[in-house]
């Protein structure tokens, strides 16, 4: 667990510094060099801010969906759970009935509605996506709070147990799985932006993040705009996961 | 016997289904034509509901022959008005995909195939090991089972059938023209392409559909082998595999068709070789399938404390119980693969479901995004359900 943490908090807190402190920039499309380690990007920029930037925005995209993703998940599991009975098992129904449907052609339905496609690209307001990205990727994890809710309290097996007095004694189970699943659901915010951006390049020009880059690399036949970033989404994604595991341990 | 027959089964409805893409996937030639006299030349009034091989050859070209003499060459096929009333003959020309409609059997055979094939190698592998103890017993009721699977299917179809009209009516569409093509699966006409939805959907699929064959069917086939290894004996195989959550994530699908076209150079716009995205999507998900076997299981120990022989415990305890869950989760593993090969035609220009998606988002045609939508919930959707009866039919225990 702390070597991980570790590994993460030195990761992020280079993308940090290196968001917030410009690099000289030069001309476009430089190859790596000793002023230049990583090279230039498209509009001249150094490609170690370009990077950590692109880091940051990832990684706050991918918080913001766990948030939705885990708040909805956990509230709607910890009521179905609660009611464990005919209720839990229709609200199942519907909640397993999301989970089965392909998630990233309803994404894509959804945010034409609010995107401005370029022919190229789409431009997708980064917060918006977010947001319907996290509205639907809730259902797994209330199918598993309300596994644990139900068999978790044995309280439940009393009827004369209002649903009010059920759902308080179940908060402290949702609580400690919220945990559970936040650094799992940040990586799922992260897999679809990706799957979204690479598919139809939805994305936010103001909010460049790593799939931004691995896709505009795909105009460029030069290689550090492509193996940086994705050097950086892997090491990122496993340094996520390492975390994530080692609290689960 | 059983394990046998399921393996051989299984390869031979693999074989069909990609053998039936295959076909889908072929185009000729086809000139329609129309002709009268007028001052509007109007096109053939079916052409839009050809199966035209649009993401592969290109849309259909219009040429309009006046009085039998003076030739216009039109950009797009459209009505035409003439300066006065003329003999006219319209003719369009494209490719045209026929059978476009097979690969819907494709699409399933392969799936079914594959899932069949999936428990015939873990069953072949028991068998060999314990004989008679491989077989499974349960109590479930099976048409119960089947009427429950049956239930989430339509609960599932409704959910998307609903989602999919809301956004329709957002669109500005009418709520009874919406239900109506719902009802009727007529999604209307591509705004960007001018052709009916529907037949750009059937052209796209057979691609898709010989794509995920061979990858599918592939990374079943080597994944279970390589659970079954790692399950069976230590080894660098068994770390590997408990380790591809990391390795599949950052090397997912779609960074090694990014690294693929960068390796050979490859000019993707004109067509690319099928290896490639084979190669992308095949090799994370041999990873993926075998982790999803192997990774929430070990030997509990009151059954070791019963003093039973590693053999029994391995082959019939631990392969057992992963593969009653593998089973009933490699619809889920059908869809995620799906979703990869949406990323990975879109990196290649493979003119399948996940181009088209591509081009209808980067159009913002919001009949070709919603027609991919419901059409590509409906197959994945059928394929769970057809999946998960068959596993119920095979193996008592996923009835439970």
């Amino acid at each position: 667990m702390r070597w991980a943490l570790l590994g993460f908090l030195i990761y992020f807190g280079w993308a940090l510094v290196f968001t917030f402190i410009q690099l000289p920039s030069g001309s476009p499309l430089l190859p790596p060099s000793h002023q230049y380690p990583l090279g230039t990007y498209v509009n001249g920029g150094n490609m170690i801010n370009v990077n950590a930037r692109a880091v940051v925005d990832t990684l706050l995209f991918g918080i913001m969906v766990a948030l939705i993703e885990v708040g909805l998940g956990v509230s709607y599991g910890v009521l179905a759970g609660s009611s464990c009975g005919s209720l839990r098992s229709l609200m199942m129904r519907v909640s397993d009935g999301i989970t089965s449907l392909p998630r990233v052609p309803i994404l894509m339905a959804i945010i034409i509605l609010f995107a401005t496609p370029e022919v190229t690209f789409v431009k997708a307001n980064f917060f918006l996506t977010a947001l319907v990205v996290g509205l639907t990727g809730w259902s797994v994890i209330s199918r598993q709070v309300s596994e644990a809710v139900c068999k978790g309290n044995p309280l439940f097996k009393i009827p004369e147990i209002s649903i009010y007095q059920r759902l308080r004694s179940s908060w402290g189970i949702g609580k400690a799985l919220s945990k559970r699943f936040f650094l799992p659901s940040v990586v799922d915010g992260i897999a679809v932006y990706t799957a979204l951006g690479v598919i139809a390049g939805v994305g936010d020009p103001n909010f460049p993040t790593l799939t931004t880059l691995l896709n505009s690399s795909r105009l460029f036949d030069f290689w550090w705009l492509f193996l940086p970033p994705a050097g950086f989404r892997a090491i990122l994604l496993i340094l996520i996961f390492l975390v994530s595991d080692s609290m689960v341990r | 016997m059983r394990a046998r027959s399921l393996v051989i089964i299984s390869l031979m409805l693999i074989v069909a289904g990609i053998y039936l893409s295959f076909l889908a996937t072929q185009s000729q030639r086809v000139s329609l034509v129309s002709y009268g006299e007028g001052d509007c030349a109007l096109p053939p009034s079916d052409w839009q509901d050809q199966y035209w091989a649009v993401m592969s050859k290109g849309p259909p070209t219009a040429t309009v022959i006046l009085s039998g003499s003076k030739t216009i060459v039109l950009k797009q096929v459209e009505n035409i008005s003439l300066n006065s009333s003329s003999f006219y003959v319209y003719v369009i020309h494209g490719y045209v995909e026929e059978l476009a409609p097979l690969s819907l059997p494709g699409i399933l055979l392969v799936f079914v195939g594959s899932a069949m094939g999936f428990r015939g190698t873990v069953l072949l592998v028991q068998e060999r090991a314990i004989g008679d103890l491989a077989n499974s017993r349960g109590a479930g009721s099976l048409s119960a089972y089947v009427i429950k699977r049956f239930l989430s299917f339509l609960i599932s179809i409704l959910i998307i059938s609903i989602i999919t009209a809301i956004l329709e009516i957002l669109h500005g569409e009418n709520l009874f023209k919406v239900i109506l093509e719902l009802l009727t699966f007529n999604f209307g006409l591509s705004r960007h392409y001018g052709l009916s939805v529907d037949s750009l959907l059937v052209s796209a699929l057979p691609y898709t559909s010989i794509l995920s064959g061979i990858s599918f069917s592939l990374s079943i086939y080597l994944g279970s082998f390589m659970a079954v290894r790692s399950i069976a004996q230590e080894g660098l195989v068994a770390k590997v595999v408990r380790r591809w959550k990391y390795i599949g994530n950052a090397l997912a699908s779609w960074i090694i068709a990014l690294s693929l076209i960068y390796a050979f150079h490859l000019r993707v716009e004109n067509g690319v070789n099928i290896i490639f995205p084979v190669i992308a999507l095949f090799f994370p998900f041999i990873g993926t399938y075998a982790n999803r076997l192997v990774l929430p299981y070990g030997v509990n120990d009151p059954l070791k404390a019963k003093g039973l022989s590693k053999t029994i415990l391995v082959y019939r305890h631990m392969l057992g119980s992963a593969s009653v869950v593998a089973l009933s989760t490699i619809s889920a593993a059908f869809v995620d693969m799906l979703v990869a090969e949406f990323l990975v035609e879109s990196i290649f220009y493979w003119p399948g479901l996940g181009f088209l998606l591509r081009v209808g988002a980067v159009y913002g045609d919001f009949k070709v995004v919603e027609g991919v939508l419901i059409f590509y919930s409906t197959i994945v959707l059928l394929s769970g359900l057809v999946g998960d009866i068959f596993y119920g039919y095979v193996d008592p225990r996923v009835r439970r």
